[in-house]
């Protein structure tokens, strides 16, 4: 029967005029966050039965969070979607889904009545009754920990998103381990970068919340100017971050980073996409007293499932550890490819049992007992040190006159490259030919005789473009689809 | 020439469903983008063959057309 509001309430009960979660519009307390989180699963909980899918259509922000506690208090799961995506994916998702409520704010009405036929819409500012002690308290009876918690939706290769099931267990397993080897303090401080749609969000709310800290939600603007984003760090506090390497790309080339900067931030944990060790540096050396955590995960095995503390120099051109599996985790290497077994895994993607069944496959090493792995299209392997490495996509692994090539592995050169701020590289199938494209101020020229001395021959990108930004997706990673339709259209046009 | 004039044609080319000559908050409401704040800065820099650097990259040198010119104005020193 374990639920994650069990954590809620001894942050409550611990806690209860402590900062919670805070953006600059808003504070909630602890006790604030339980007690609106109570009042809005009771009016969930009289509307829709125990284990509806909730879908939730609002900002950023502390009401969102309470509004998703309040739909696990119902005894539901939430799917936060962001108001900024297309409606044609939204209503995608909905078809998916087939939410039974949607919990919008005022200025999403329209939007959320327009998704789909079968929900009934209810407004956040309208949702605030008296709370049903009774019905909460048999929505909580009935409660088993493999019932779902949430759904989030990652991109699907045919067009559909994919909503990746992930019940309380997963959670509580995932949150207790990262607690405890990421060594939280009580009261950690965490400033918030992942949107709450993007499963970097659980470790930053969960873990805030086991260890009755708080949580600044950092407004999406600040990430476009990085002075204001280092004052919102300094006057908040912040100790704790997990941000995509983008982000911490984003500082560390605006070069705001200098030795005693950021005092209070202890530790920098990051996931979602390969950390380039220059980026690290510059970190390291602006902050040599944080703790750096590299960590490994796709959604669909709960946030992460491997992490590596930095604990040695890196040179610029290396590549970082994913280092060892976390608690209740298992990972198997098959055909180089990165399994994953244990109680983080997923329950599958809602809706659709194809998809479930083409990567939450049994064990073929184990065929004596069910055992489910989730195959995450990743390439692995293990150094001399019994580290694992992640070495690229499944799918960027490409054979060019016989060669082998991981693009992961000219990106990684290419980000090492004196004055090369962010790269990003892709194989053009038809043409036979390597593009990459970069940021920063250095000459297309310079870039390529950096490569020269970094990788041989055969791997060098036939093609290296400038570009002032990259696209991003809306989590922050660069979006290489986007990219890559950006230049062949320009391409196209030559 | 009127340069108010010539900065707005350049956003509303950027983004043309922008009030630009009336909107006093286009970063802090969230107006403009990450990707839209690059686009206007590599345009800003083409039209009035100028160059802004990482300083100057503030939230209030963008909140407004009228703030963007004051930039404009500074970047060329006059």
């Amino acid at each position: 029967m374990r639920n994650v509001l069990d954590w809620l309430e001894a942050a409550a009960e611990g806690a209860p005029e402590a900062a919670a979660f805070e953006s600059p519009q808003k504070l909630l307390t602890w006790a604030e966050t339980r007690s609106l989180a109570r009042r809005i699963g009771s009016r969930i909980a009289r509307q829709v039965p125990g284990q509806s899918p909730v879908m939730i259509l609002m900002d950023k922000g502390p009401d969102c969070v309470a509004a998703m506690l309040g739909a696990v208090y119902a005894g539901c799961f939430y799917t936060p979607v962001d108001a900024a995506m297309p409606q044609a994916r939204m209503r995608m998702i909905a078809q998916v889904l087939q939410p039974k409520l949607i919990v919008c704010q005022d200025q999403f009405l329209q939007t959320a009545a327009s998704l789909t036929d079968g929900a009934s819409v209810c407004l956040f500012s309208q949702m605030e009754e008296a709370v049903n002690e009774q019905l909460l308290a048999a929505r909580r009876a009935e409660h088993i920990d493999t019932d779902l918690m949430y759904v989030l939706f990652t991109s699907g290769s045919t067009g559909v998103p994919k909503g990746v099931s992930i019940c309380h267990r997963s959670v509580i397993d995932f949150v207790e381990w990262a607690c405890q080897a990421l060594e939280l303090p009580k009261k950690v401080r965490f400033g918030s970068q992942a949107p709450f749609y993007f499963d970097n969000s659980v470790l930053d709310i969960y873990c805030a919340m086991k260890m009755a800290g708080s949580l600044y939600i950092i407004p999406h603007s600040d990430f476009m100017f990085p002075r204001r984003l280092m004052q919102t760090l300094t006057s908040r506090h912040i100790d704790t971050i997990f941000w995509v390497p983008s982000a911490l790309s984003a500082l560390a080339n605006a070069q705001v980073l200098s030795q005693g900067c950021l005092p209070e931030l202890r530790r920098v944990f990051f996931c979602g996409e390969v950390m380039p060790c220059r980026t690290l540096n510059l970190w390291r050396n602006a902050l040599p007293q944080a703790d750096y955590v590299n960590m490994y995960g796709p959604t669909e095995i709960t946030d992460v499932c491997a992490w590596y503390r930095v604990d040695r120099d890196f040179a610029d051109f290396d590549s970082l550890p994913i280092g060892k599996p976390c608690a209740n985790t298992r990972i198997l290497l098959i055909d180089g490819e990165i399994c994953v077994a244990g109680t983080c895994l997923a329950r599958g993607y809602y809706n659709a049992p194809e998809k479930t069944a083409a990567v939450f496959v049994q064990n073929p090493l184990r065929p004596q007992i069910s055992e489910t792995i989730y195959k995450t299209g990743d390439l692995g392997e293990v150094n001399e040190r019994g580290e694992l490495m992640f070495l690229g996509r499944r799918d960027s692994q490409i054979k060019r006159s016989g060669y082998r090539i991981e693009l992961g592995e000219i990106e990684c050169a290419l980000n090492a490259v004196e004055g090369v701020a962010l790269a990003c590289c892709w194989y053009e199938t038809e043409a036979g030919r390597i593009v990459a494209a970069y940021t920063g101020g250095v000459e297309p020229k310079i870039v390529r005789t950096g490569l020269k001395g970094a990788l041989p021959g055969y791997m060098l990108p036939d093609r290296i473009l400038h570009r002032e930004e990259l696209p991003r997706t809306l989590s922050g990673k660069i979006d290489r689809m986007a990219l890559r339709r950006e230049v062949e259209n320009e391409h196209s046009i030559l | 020439m009127d340069e108010m004039k010539v900065l707005l044609d350049v956003l509303a080319e950027i983004k043309d469903d922008v009030d630009f000559a009336n909107e006093t908050a286009l970063v802090d409401d969230g107006i403009i983008d990450s990707l839209a704040l690059t686009q206007i800065i590599v345009a800003l820099d083409d039209a009035f063959d100028i160059h802004i650097v990482t300083g100057d990259i503030e939230p209030e040198n963008f909140n407004s057309a009228a703030a963007m010119l004051e930039l404009v104005r500074r970047c060329r020193g006059n």
